[in-house]
């Protein structure tokens, strides 16, 4: 197509040119017009048949990230390589595409005189404002003739995507010496019947090259004379399996520019980081969401990464039926139920608890109660209603957890120590 | 190159004025400095101001209008001036060729009316009030350079500066790219001179052949220039499936 100053040019010559063969009639300038004319509109038509020619794999891109993982604010480098393998020389403006995402650093276009074979590059710094799944690219490419009076346009090249997740809290400590005491027969408890507990503190000894760092006894080593390294040492590392279902329908949205949802969000990576960290498997299941979601229990960087990827593409769609999202659940799991469970009736939460503990799974209902720091007239009527509603499920269901986003994660690291401790957990 | 023909047309304009007066130079000052830097163009104003309020006193209490038609004609008289500096400071080629044109076709409608002896300011503001008149009232031609009595000027002196000036155009155009010298870069600006020589040598030809008037003859220029600009037309939306212009 044209490029807006040959387009405004070859226009205005020829309403030039029918002025000067109606109004103005004096044969050289009548003339000198119509050679401007036909100038402009010969090289424009040899310019873009030329261009014409041109196919999409005759440029080709590579795109670098630096993590295709992150977290919301963190920068995040971007480079991308484009050659041309046309075989001609082209004037290139590449402009990338990166919707939704802030600009740190660099630019996010260029230009260049490309010869066959030769490449130019794109580098750049952007972060995310908030949590989300950021599609990156495709590059737009804009292919111009020698004089920029036609232009093509590509788009080759792949695609990116960029999770965003929120960051995690590491301010909630579990201590290491937890472990397994009690017969409590849940999936990867890390309990055996025969020989009881799997995870047993059984020393401090010298550190041993090659070593996880986590495990020296900082206060034995300090008081060593010599100063030398002591680890602490288990027998064996107790394992459990959890799931965290998370309620992410729209009445999660509530809440100023940081919604109730991003801030539970927040706060199930952080423990989620934290339990994987200390060898549990962790899976997710997400309700009320336009992709529905469920994670089966893993353990290791592979887990934590497809539960950032899930957190971070996570959308709010509908309201969702907690009966049959449980059923899903297999037995033997420890599952925490977070939610405001806006769409549960008291009766019907009593049902699902009672089905869940008929099937062996041990289930934590937790109700987040986030209150406005300042309400306002209007919405006092509001808060008011939402305490009743809560202090009615409560009512009928007394292991209810009423809590605030923030203390999603401490509640959970409470209620995980607990358990494998095996003591007998009372709710107030 | 580019403002040969407008500055020779309005030197010849401004030679050929039998009567320059006080008003008409105000007139031509004014809207002169107007263009210029922002410290000059509060001058130019206050000379705006200034002469119109006195003429239009002149005008409506002494009953006296010379003086204001005097200062209309310095405004007019002006504008291919203006023009020509605006086609020299011009950032575009769009802005280029638009005040290339227009400042040649105003200056040559003012030299037009000085040649046909319309050679006061009360006159030259006559021939184009007279003009216009003509425009918008029923008659076989409407241009504004021949018909009836008036004469255009001679193209001998302005044909050789035009030719100048449109090739000082076409190596604008062909400089506001990225100069390269490549046999690919090259190849399109060639094809478009070669089509240009050979549309203009049958055009030409044809006229010669067929005597036709300037009037049918531009006619002829119209329908190829229409040719083209639906060629050119159907070549960039052909290959590309983007409709807007960048």
């Amino acid at each position: 197509m044209l490029t807006s100053k040959w387009f405004s040019a070859t226009l205005a010559t020829a309403l030039l040119l029918l002025l000067t063969t109606t109004l103005i009639i004096y044969p050289p300038l009548t003339f000198s017009t119509f050679f401007i004319l036909t100038y402009l509109t010969t090289y424009a038509i040899t310019a873009q048949l030329n261009l014409n020619r041109l196919k999409e794999n005759d440029f080709t891109v590579e795109r670098y990230v630096s993590t295709s993982i992150c977290q919301v604010e963190e920068p995040v480098k971007m480079r991308v390589i484009v050659r041309n393998r046309s075989g001609r020389r082209y004037l290139v403006k590449a402009e990338d595409i990166a919707s939704g995402l802030e600009l740190v650093a660099g630019s996010i276009d260029g230009e260049k005189q490309l010869g066959d074979g030769e490449s130019m590059e794109i580098s750049y710094t952007i972060k995310p404002r908030s949590r989300g799944a950021y599609v990156i690219g495709p590059l737009r490419l804009r292919i111009y003739d020698d004089y920029r009076a036609c232009v093509r346009e590509l788009s080759p090249g792949p695609t990116t995507t960029l999770f965003a997740a929120p960051t995690p809290r590491l301010d909630v400590k579990i201590p290491e010496t937890v472990t397994m005491s009690r017969d409590f027969r849940v999936a990867g408890s890390g309990y055996n019947p025969f020989i009881g507990p799997e995870e047993t503190f059984r020393g401090i000894r010298p550190y041993v090259t090659g070593e996880v760092i986590r495990r020296v006894d900082w206060k034995k080593t300090a008081r060593d004379p010599e100063h030398e390294l002591h680890v602490r040492e288990f027998e064996r590392q107790s394992q459990m399996d959890i799931i965290f279902m998370l309620d992410c329908s729209p009445s999660m949205l509530i809440g100023g520019e940081k919604t109730l949802l991003d801030e539970v969000l927040e706060e199930i990576i952080s423990i989620s980081k934290t339990l994987i960290a200390r060898g549990d498997r962790v899976g997710l299941i997400t309700l009320g969401t336009v992709e529905e979601t469920e994670i089966q229990p893993a353990g290791g960087g592979t887990a934590y990464k497809q539960l950032i990827q899930t957190v971070a593409k996570t959308k709010p769609a509908k309201s969702y039926d907690i009966m049959h999202e449980v059923s899903r659940v297999r037995p033997g799991i420890i599952l925490f139920i977070v939610s405001r469970f806006a769409y549960t009736r008291p009766e019907e939460l009593k049902t699902v608890s009672k089905y869940l503990t008929r099937r062996g799974v041990r289930a934590f209902f937790i109700c987040i109660r986030k209150k406005q720091q300042t309400p306002h007239n209007a919405t006092l009527y509001l808060e008011r209603l939402e305490d009743e509603r809560i202090t009615w499920l409560k009512k009928m269901n007394p292991t209810l957890i009423v809590i605030e986003p923030r203390k999603v994660k401490e509640t959970i690291a409470f209620l995980y120590q607990i358990l494998k401790r095996g003591d007998v957990i009372r709710v107030y | 190159m580019i403002i040969l023909p407008a500055s020779l047309a309005t030197a010849g304009t401004w030679m050929g004025i039998a009567a320059l007066n006080i008003y008409l130079l105000a007139g031509f000052l004014s809207m002169f400095l107007i263009t210029f830097a922002e410290r000059v163009q509060w001058a130019g104003v206050a000379l705006v101001y200034i002469p119109a309020l006195w003429c239009l006193y002149l005008l409506t209490f002494e009953g006296n209008p010379a003086p204001f038609i005097s200062l209309a004609a310095g405004y007019i008289i002006a504008m291919p001036a203006i023009i020509i500096i605006a086609t020299l400071t011009a950032r575009s080629i769009w802005g280029m060729i638009t005040s290339y044109i227009m400042g040649y076709a105003i200056s040559l409608m003012l030299y037009t009316a000085v040649l046909n002896e319309f050679n006061t300011p009360e006159k030259i503001f006559l021939f184009l009030v007279s003009g216009f008149r003509r425009f918008f009232s029923e008659g076989e031609k409407i241009n504004l350079l021949a018909g009836g009595d008036l004469q255009p000027p001679d193209t001998t002196l302005l044909t050789p500066l035009t030719a100048l000036a449109t090739l000082g155009i076409i190596l604008n155009l062909m400089t506001s790219g990225e100069k390269r010298t490549t046999k690919d870069e090259i190849t399109p600006t060639i094809t478009g001179i070669a089509a240009l020589a050979i549309t203009l040598i049958l055009t030409t030809t044809a006229s010669w052949i067929s005597g036709l008037t300037p009037e049918r003859a531009t006619l002829i220029l119209s329908g190829l220039s229409a040719t083209l600009l639906t060629a050119l037309a159907i070549t960039t939306r052909k290959g590309d499936s983007h409709h807007a212009v960048q």
